[in-house]
């Protein structure tokens, strides 16, 4: 469904990524890895088109993307989450839902999807004419992802959904994410609080210093040792 | 009724139509700041071309033509200005770094060039156009002006559909979560490059109409737009950086001070009036009115 294809990245003259491939199956959960800073968040940056690659190929459901705009990307079907969340801030959360399904095709699916939403988080509901700049952590986050999913997903690119989360949201966020995947969407998500995510992921890559150094099963990260120790917190 | 109250209801209706017309620059010049987070110097020129294309429509099909048709051929044009500079005076600058202030210079250039064409095309001298109505309506004992009733209620309903438009439309609703949250706006998959192109489009309108609601009484010169453009500043200023309730509020409140002081001093005191209730106002609310600023 996704292949990133050797792409590389720099910032100026700073590499950012280098060689970076990877491939996401339909509906697999796809989990990346890594220490801060290393170019997780680029990565997925730069797949959803926030940026364009200095080299390589990104392909999506047979489509070349790395030259494409964010919003073609997102009418693709292809939906990114931002660590930085970037709700609206003086809209409430209803508007702020809404506007998640302003691509053309998130339009018709727009009863649906809010359905959904509000039914993955019941929260949200009754939030619904609140302002999102008054909402917590763990409630913004929430928002961030149900604003994600009105733009109707097959595929959801999410950076650093727990960040910030006490520990039993954190465990709550991921169980979402899950059910999210069990309705047929691809994830790849990028996490730092490591341990939980790794629980729910088909497959793991690990990113260092912008290449990527460990690909496998969840199976064989965990028996991986050096992994387990490092990232995985066991 | 005794003659100062009299003189102050006068003072106040003055204040309430130049007011609610100084809304209407206000608005567009917030507008473009809030979509686009700079200012575009050419809106005084949008101004000055609006009365300008008023005055070429009166000469070429007579003074007798009606002022609905005027505004079916100026809006449209208007907008189309706007919408044109976007594309090609601010869009090409996005990429460049420091291109908040790159902008503002470039259409401060704009502005320039826009002047001095119209300095070439319709001549130094001033120049103006019939109002909208004439005669007087009384209300009790006060005499209104029809012309300045109309004036304000032309500009009262088209701050109520721009409200309308920003609240209820899908592409208005847009348009503020481009103001609020630039990333957030292209990730949901808005256009944000269209959305500039509207905020420009929308700003040229409004400033082109109130040049055209004040161009019976103020006249139309090729430099005219600078004052009012000046004045739209103070007004956003004082209402709140990035706040619309505070830029029509501010502006009705400067349009009834600028009445009373042309009325109870003079006009060249209106100028240094306004820059003390501004700088007032901001010791006590360093942001203005309804300061938002980000």
């Amino acid at each position: 469904m996704l292949k990133v294809d050797n792409i590389n990245f720099s910032y100026g003259e700073v590499p950012i990524l280098s060689n970076v491939s990877i491939e996401v199956g339909d509906g697999m959960f796809v989990l990346i890895i890594g220490p801060n800073g290393h170019g997780k968040s680029t990565l997925l940056k730069t797949i959803c088109g926030l940026q364009n690659p200095q080299s390589g190929a990104i392909v999506y459901n047979n489509h070349e993307i790395d030259n494409l705009p964010v919003q073609k990307i997102v009418e693709m079907g292809l939906v990114y989450i931002a660590e930085d969340r970037h709700l609206f801030p003086d809209m409430s959360v209803i508007d702020n839902l809404m506007m998640g399904a302003y691509n053309k095709n998130a339009r018709l699916k727009e009863k649906e999807n809010l359905y959904f939403v509000f039914d993955l988080f019941p929260k949200l509901k009754l939030l619904k004419k609140n302002v999102a700049s008054s909402l917590s952590g763990g409630e913004a986050r929430m928002l961030a992802i149900g604003r994600g999913l009105m733009s109707n997903p097959e595929f959801l690119a999410i950076d650093e959904p727990s960040l910030g989360l006490a520990p039993n949201l954190r465990v709550e966020v991921f169980k979402k994410i899950d059910d999210i995947k069990q309705k047929g969407a691809s994830i790849l998500l990028v996490e730092q609080s490591t341990a939980i995510a790794a629980e729910y992921a088909d497959i793991i890559y690990v990113l260092e210093d912008g290449k990527i150094v460990f690909s496998g099963t969840r199976e064989e990260a965990f028996d991986n040792q050096n992994i387990r120790e490092v990232f995985l917190g066991t | 009724m005794d003659p100062w109250v009299y003189k102050i209801l006068s003072g106040l209706i003055d204040g309430l139509t130049i007011g609610s017309v100084y809304a209407l620059i206000a608005l567009g010049l917030a507008l473009v700041f809030g979509v686009t987070r700079t200012f575009n110097f050419a809106h005084g020129s949008f101004f000055t071309w609006g009365a300008y294309f008023a005055w070429t429509i009166q000469k070429a099909f007579g003074k007798e033509i009606s002022h609905l048709v005027i505004f079916a051929i100026v809006i449209p044009a208007l907008y189309s200005l706007g919408w044109v500079f976007e594309k090609i005076v601010v869009r090409p600058l996005r990429k460049s770094t420091n291109w908040l202030i790159i902008v503002m210079l470039t259409t401060l250039a704009s502005a320039l060039i826009l002047d001095t064409t119209a300095l070439v095309v319709f001549g130094p001298l001033t120049k103006s156009i019939p109002p909208l109505f004439e005669g007087r309506v009384m209300i009790g004992q006060i005499a209104i002006s029809i012309n300045d009733l109309s004036i304000f209620i032309i500009a009262i309903l088209i701050i109520s559909l721009l409200t309308l438009f920003l609240n209820k439309t899908r592409q208005g609703t847009a348009m503020r979560a481009v103001a609020q949250d630039l990333d957030g706006a292209n990730i949901v998959g808005i256009y944000s490059d269209k959305i500039f192109g509207y905020s420009l489009g929308i700003s040229a309108v409004l400033a082109g109409i109130a040049g055209i609601l004040l161009a019976p009484k103020y006249f139309i010169s090729p430099m005219g737009g600078w004052t009012p453009y000046i004045k739209s500043f103070i007004i956003v200023f004082l209402g709140g950086l990035g706040s619309f309730k505070g830029a029509v509020c501010a502006a009705f409140i400067l349009g009834i001070i600028e009445a009373m002081v042309v009325l109870y001093i003079s006009t060249v005191w209106v100028m240094p009036v306004w820059f003390v209730v501004l700088l007032i106002i901001l010791i006590f609310r360093p942001k203005g009115l309804f300061g938002i600023w980000e």
